[in-house]
């Protein structure tokens, strides 16, 4: 796609103007981002805490819902708990292994990190990278393969020439391709 | 009488397809003209016969015929006629009968698209790929799915069950969301039809793709808005603002929508550099065997949902068929290898092609996440004996940078041609957008915004914003309104529509606000810059329930929200109230009624931003795709390239073509 | 750049997606539904402390007291379909065994309409329905629904934990706990 804009290169002002734009934006950008990571509230209040706990962990009769979410007695007997616990100054680790305690594992919501359970953190990075590694692969393939076959791709051969000579004369042909 | 009509509508369709796919085998084989045609012609008695059925179930619910069994679980007299409708669906014999119409109707249409190239024999067997996975739905309809059985006596007068499941007659999207997911899903089936063909043909040029194109872009389109009704749908009902809880039903429908996503971009590189052949092959089956894996999760019961239908006995059969037509592909790909080499390389990772395979990398990565997570627990299971839950914060940790990556995407490859790209072009056409980006994020900070993750996304997404509409404006300044249509307009549209969303969803996950307070009569709270009094509570009763609502004042707005118990069931399910601007939604959800004990009303607030920009990211999203489906240019029909069967004897010299 | 041949790159990885596939399958075919499973819970077999709890009649209750004797920790609700059907089981159990066994009634969510039955229906042993002693109970002891029976032995061990009301049968009871 062609920009209406001329596309030979102006250097000097013109090239220097445009880093010093992109330059004046990254700093614009950055500093909003500061702005909106520093400003942020420090430490979480109490409710906030027994919110963050509540939504971690799972409401041992529903399907998939946290406490946090559910209305059955149950999540709201948890709810409260956890609240008095924070009231009591039980620690969120402590909050969470107690339950782990009473149900199982399968309680939390977030799979831990530790052993076999971190693998479904990991694996999903390495085949990731794993991935992105094998496409670099293959780009580099395709570079040097374009590198040596540059040739073949500048000569035409009168075969081909008299078929595309074909499909451009008579716009009622099919063209086969392959 | 509506048995035996259920009945024969569905033996009818099934003998039709069985019928019709042997005569165009037979006909492929003998290369007889005259039987495919027929065959062809016998893909309406498939759609007959899944209409009339589908026809009777509606009479038999409407009419209350409780001597069909489906009926009298799932029917009632109370309840209001677009329930009684949507009824068909809310339960496995009757999703599994839309289906089965849904993909009859994509049959017909498809064997009437083709009709003057039926002798063709990849469209031949396009249509009998289509007829088998008729056969396999149809079958199933005959045996363990069927709706029309009738062994409940004596003949009940009133439903069993006091209707369908009370969550399911509580909002009018239950009449929608379905049929229109149905609509996506099963269009899915189309390019899947023609890619087997493709593969059994050995056609594998681009023809089958170019014939498909629409086909897929409107079954993508049905399955987004399917899935954002879907979403909708929750986000009226739940009562705590949640609308996707990465249950494991909702992200099953979500995988054949990244497979399918990650399509329709692939084709544009195989349509014009002929590569990546084996890759889109893949992609394809692939969304066809999830959206079959999504109806298998929905109802066998491995994975634990709340979408999940009650157990029956397809689940086997149904992780059967998807076994099949993975060994089918697998195998058929695997065949076809040799013909598969594409003749064009990708110059260089900085261009549109290269853009389109990092959107593949990070749809791939997406969906593989996804998927690891729902099977995860059964496999710690099946190893360990031991039960783990994979929950929302694994999704929502996992899924966020793949989104942030997506949108950066989105930023760049507009203005990438084909190629190859140079530092200085981007640096030249990124500006505009990238000063957009820089400004959503200085007014979301001026406006008080905090916090990495979604202020981050607004600055992507005005990025990824300006792109698409620089795009469009280009194209608008040289074609005047065609610069709205075509693949390329329409598609910026389309990208117009998923960043509203995108950016839609950090803000209204990053700045909720949710409290629960007990109200006593007649008080006054204020939260979040509104004030809420609870005002008194208020019971009535609608057919077939009884209501128990509170009054609440929110800023001189009454909302109410209520508890509904359904008298037969015994059940109650809870109706928040929601008040939505284009800033910010208020949602109340009626925790605990006042009663005996204490006169407090227990209300959850749920206060968040941006939630009717997700409905309306949707709209213009479906827009755009339709908008995608008209030419940009006047059509020249000579030229359609059409896949010209390839000989099998001698080694064809491959050149290179001129593109 | 012409190739002939078989293209063995996607001969190969048809076959390991293949095998692959092949062992996603055998997973989803031989798991078990997850539908309705109850959370594990690790109660069974520990000794909870005692604790103290105030019944609707005003008494004092603690779970302490009755060392030497079967304790049965009834979770109900007056909603609860299967509550209702294993109650009379359990009044006639109760009636059966007085001496070796007591009964004690946890109210789950509205307690004054789980006291109005009791009162209709018989079950002449201790309900707790105050909300701070009732969710003690319930966690105490890792119930996630109704009905839940804990059965706690003479020596203060969770013996067992019945949940729902199958199969709650004064015989069966009686059965499980010798007390022919």
């Amino acid at each position: 796609m062609t920009s209406s804009k001329a596309t030979t290169k102006s250097v000097g002002l013109g090239s220097q103007w445009r880093w010093l734009s992109w330059a004046l934006l990254a700093v614009v950008i950055a500093s909003s981002l500061l702005i909106g990571v520093v400003d942020n509230e420090g430490s979480l209040s109490d409710a906030q805490r027994s919110a963050d706990i509540a939504s971690s962990i799972r409401c041992p009769q529903c399907t998939g819902q946290s406490v946090a979410e559910s209305d059955v007695a149950i999540a709201r007997t948890i709810r409260a708990d956890i609240a008095r616990r924070i009231d009591g100054g039980e620690s969120d680790e402590q909050i969470r292994s107690y339950y782990v305690g009473i149900y199982g594992e399968s309680i939390l919501l977030r799979p831990s990190g530790n052993g076999l359970v971190g693998l479904v953190w990991i694996v999903p990075v390495v085949a990731a990278a794993l991935a992105t590694t094998l496409l670099g692969f293959a780009f580099m393939r395709w570079r040097s393969q374009l590198a040596a076959s540059t040739d073949s791709l500048t000569d035409v051969s009168e075969a081909d020439q008299a078929l595309v000579d074909a499909a451009r004369s008579s716009s009622s042909r099919s063209v086969t391709d392959q | 009488m509506n048995v035996i009509l259920g009945d024969a509508g569905i033996v009818l369709a099934l003998a039709a397809s069985l019928v019709a796919a042997l005569i165009l085998v037979i006909g492929i084989r003998g290369d007889n003209k005259q039987l495919l045609r027929v065959g062809a012609k016998l893909t309406g008695g498939v759609f007959i016969g899944a209409a009339v059925s589908f026809i009777a179930l509606e009479r038999a619910l409407i009419t209350r015929d409780f001597a069909v069994d489906f009926v009298a679980i799932n029917g009632t007299t109370t309840t209001a006629l677009p329930f009684t409708i949507s009824t068909a669906w809310s339960a496995l014999e009757g999703s599994i009968l839309l289906w089965g119409l849904v993909l009859a109707g994509y049959l017909v249409l498809i064997a009437w698209k083709f009709r003057d190239r039926v002798e063709d024999p990849l469209v031949a067997w396009a249509l009998i790929t289509m007829l088998a996975v008729c056969v396999f739905f149809f079958g199933l309809m005959t045996g363990p799915a069927d709706p029309f059985q009738s062994t409940i006596t004596p003949t009940p007068v009133e439903g069993l069950n006091g209707g369908p499941n009370p969550l399911l007659q509580n909002h009018m999207l239950m009449a929608f969301h379905p049929p229109v997911l149905y609509l996506g899903f099963v269009g899915f089936t189309v390019p899947f039809a023609f890619a087997i063909a493709a593969l059994v043909t050995g056609r594998l040029g681009e023809g089958w793709l170019i014939e498909t194109r629409r086909w897929s872009l409107f079954a993508w389109a049905f399955l987004s808005v399917g899935i954002l009704l879907g979403a909708w749908w929750s986000y009226d009902v739940l009562g705590w603002g949640g609308y996707w809880g990465w249950d494991p039903v909702e992200n099953a429908s979500l995988l054949p929508w990244l497979t399918g996503t990650a399509f329709i971009h692939s084709v544009m590189v195989q349509e014009r550099r002929g590569m990546l052949r084996v890759w889109n092959l893949s992609l394809v089956c692939g969304t066809f065997a999830l959206t079959i894996l999504g109806t298998f999760f929905t109802r066998s019961g491995v994975v634990e949902s709340v979408h999940a239908f009650s157990e029956s006995g397809i689940g086997p059969l149904l992780l059967g068929f998807f076994a099949v037509i993975t060994v089918v592909t697998v195998g058929l790909i695997g065949w076809r290898g040799d013909r598969l080499r594409s003749p064009g390389r990708i110059d260089s990772p900085l261009s549109r092609e290269g853009a389109f395979l990092a959107n593949n990398l990070l749809f791939a990565i997406f969906a593989f996440v996804l998927l690891l997570g729902m099977v995860f627990p059964l496999i710690i299971e099946a190893v360990r004996d031991d039960r783990i839950t994979v929950g929302v914060p694994y999704f929502e940790r996992m899924t966020m940078p793949v989104g942030m990556l997506l949108l950066l995407l989105m930023a760049v490859a507009p203005v990438l041609p084909w190629r190859k790209a140079s530092g200085e072009l981007l640096r030249h056409r990124l500006q505009w957008p990238a000063w957009m980006g820089g400004l959503a994020v200085v007014l979301a900070v001026l406006v008080g915004a905090r916090g990495f993750t979604p202020l981050l996304a607004f600055v992507l997404g005005g990025f990824a914003g300006g792109s698409a509409l620089r795009q469009l404006v280009l194209a608008t300044r040289r074609n005047g309104w065609r610069g709205f249509v075509g693949r390329t307009n329409g598609g910026m549209i389309v990208h117009l529509g998923v960043i509203i969303i995108g950016v839609a969803l950090a803000a209204s996950n990053s700045y909720e606000q949710r409290v629960e307070f007990a109200f006593e009569p007649g008080q006054t709270i204020d939260y979040a810059d509104q004030s809420f009094t609870f005002e008194g509570m208020r019971q009535f009763s609608e057919p077939g329930r009884q209501v128990l609502e509170a009054v609440v004042m929110v800023d001189g707005v009454e909302l109410n929200p209520a508890v509904r118990r359904y008298i037969v069931s015994g059940q109650a399910i809870g109706s928040p109230d929601t008040q939505s601007t284009l800033g910010r939604n208020v949602q109340l959800a009626l925790s605990q009624a006042p009663n005996e004990n204490s006169d407090k009303a227990v209300i959850r607030i749920t206060v968040q931003p941006l939630i009717t920009w997700l409905w309306i990211g949707g709209v213009i999203l479906a827009v755009g795709t339709f908008l995608s489906a008209f030419p940009s240019r006047l059509h020249r029909r000579g030229t359609e390239p059409v896949s010209a069967p390839a000989s099998t004897d001698e080694p064809v010299e491959r050149v290179p073509s001129p593109v | 750049m012409a190739d002939s041949g078989p293209n063995r790159s996607v001969l190969w990885a048809a076959v390991v997606i293949g095998a692959l596939m092949i062992g996603f399958i055998v997973l989803l075919a031989t798991s078990e539904s997850q539908q309705g499973a109850i959370i594990a819970d690790r109660v069974v077999g520990t000794v909870p402390e005692p604790f103290e709890a105030t019944t609707v009649g005003n008494e004092a209750f603690s779970t302490g007291d009755h060392r030497g004797q079967w304790v049965l920790v009834n979770f109900f609700a007056e909603w609860c379909i299967g509550c209702r059907v294993e109650h009379p089981e359990l009044v006639e159990f109760n009636r059966r065994n007085q001496s070796e066994v007591q009964l004690v009634s946890v109210a789950y969510d509205d307690g004054a309409s789980v006291e109005q039955y009791f009162r209709e229906n018989g079950g002449d042993w201790p309900l707790i329905a105050n909300d701070k002693d009732a969710s003690t109970f319930a966690l105490t002891y890792g119930v996630t629904g109704v009905p839940e029976t804990i059965i706690i032995d003479p020596a203060g061990r969770v013996a067992a934990k019945l949940i729902g009301s199958n199969g709650v049968t004064a015989e069966a009871l009686e059965e499980a706990l010798g007390l022919q």
